[in-house]
């Protein structure tokens, strides 16, 4: 399956993009979504150990399943205020 | 019965504006903390701060954060004002205002509230420097 996942503030700085496409076995779990994510794009890669991928505006466990149609995020490394 | 706390989170494009006094019913201490830009950030000159958003997630975190705030020090009302987009240097970006009955958890819900917020809230910030905006003119 392929998932589309948004990128706000040094994400998308680092990568020049406001969106990833992953290509990614059924249902993958949140770990391997980051860990597919910090092996393919070297320009996050430094960012992926402060991240949190964030499903359908909330965070879940990293063995939370992904489901086709989800929407998903970067979030991590904030600082508002 | 207890009164269910005032729970109000709102998003504005730019810096915020004054406001009048917050009032709660049965509190007798209202604390206010509001930040403001300020003008040097890693030891260089800015001109202002850009803040970025994903919204539908932050407002959602907000009010989850103003109601679990409101739950653990027993608060009357929780009000959150977070700016987007450019706020210039002085200018107001965040405010929040809690209310309770005594003084001493409203003073402890601020700082608890900050930090929370700034772990778990998808608000971004990026400086303007002044020197890189004069370079671009």
């Amino acid at each position: 399956m392929t998932l589309t996942v948004r990128l706000f503030g040094p994400y998308a700085d680092a990568q020049g993009e406001r969106e990833l496409s992953v290509d990614l076995p059924p249902e993958p779990t949140v770990s391997l979504v980051l860990d597919t994510i910090g092996s393919r794009y070297p320009a996050l890669s430094p960012l992926m150990s402060s991240t949190r991928l964030a499903v359908n505006n909330q965070f879940v466990p990293p063995s939370h399943e992904v489901r086709e149609g989800d929407e998903l995020a970067l979030v991590g490394m904030v600082g508002g205020g | 019965m207890k009164t269910a706390p005032s729970i109000e989170v709102v998003f504005s494009e730019g810096p915020l504006g004054l406001e009048d006094a917050v009032r709660a019913p049965g509190a007798g201490a209202i604390v206010a903390f509001e930040g403001v830009i300020r003008p040097t950030e890693e030891g260089r000159e800015i001109a202002a701060i850009e803040y970025e958003a994903y919204r539908p997630m932050a407002e959602n975190q907000l009010e989850s954060l103003a109601r679990a705030a409101a739950d653990r020090f027993g608060l009357a009302a929780v009000f959150v004002r977070h700016s987007v987009g450019v706020v210039p240097v002085g200018e107001c970006s965040f405010r929040l205002v809690v209310a309770s009955a005594h003084r001493a958890p409203a003073l402890e819900a601020m700082a608890w509230f900050i930090d929370t917020m700034k772990r778990d809230v998808p608000i971004w910030k990026r400086p303007v420097f002044k020197d890189e905006q004069e370079r671009g003119q």
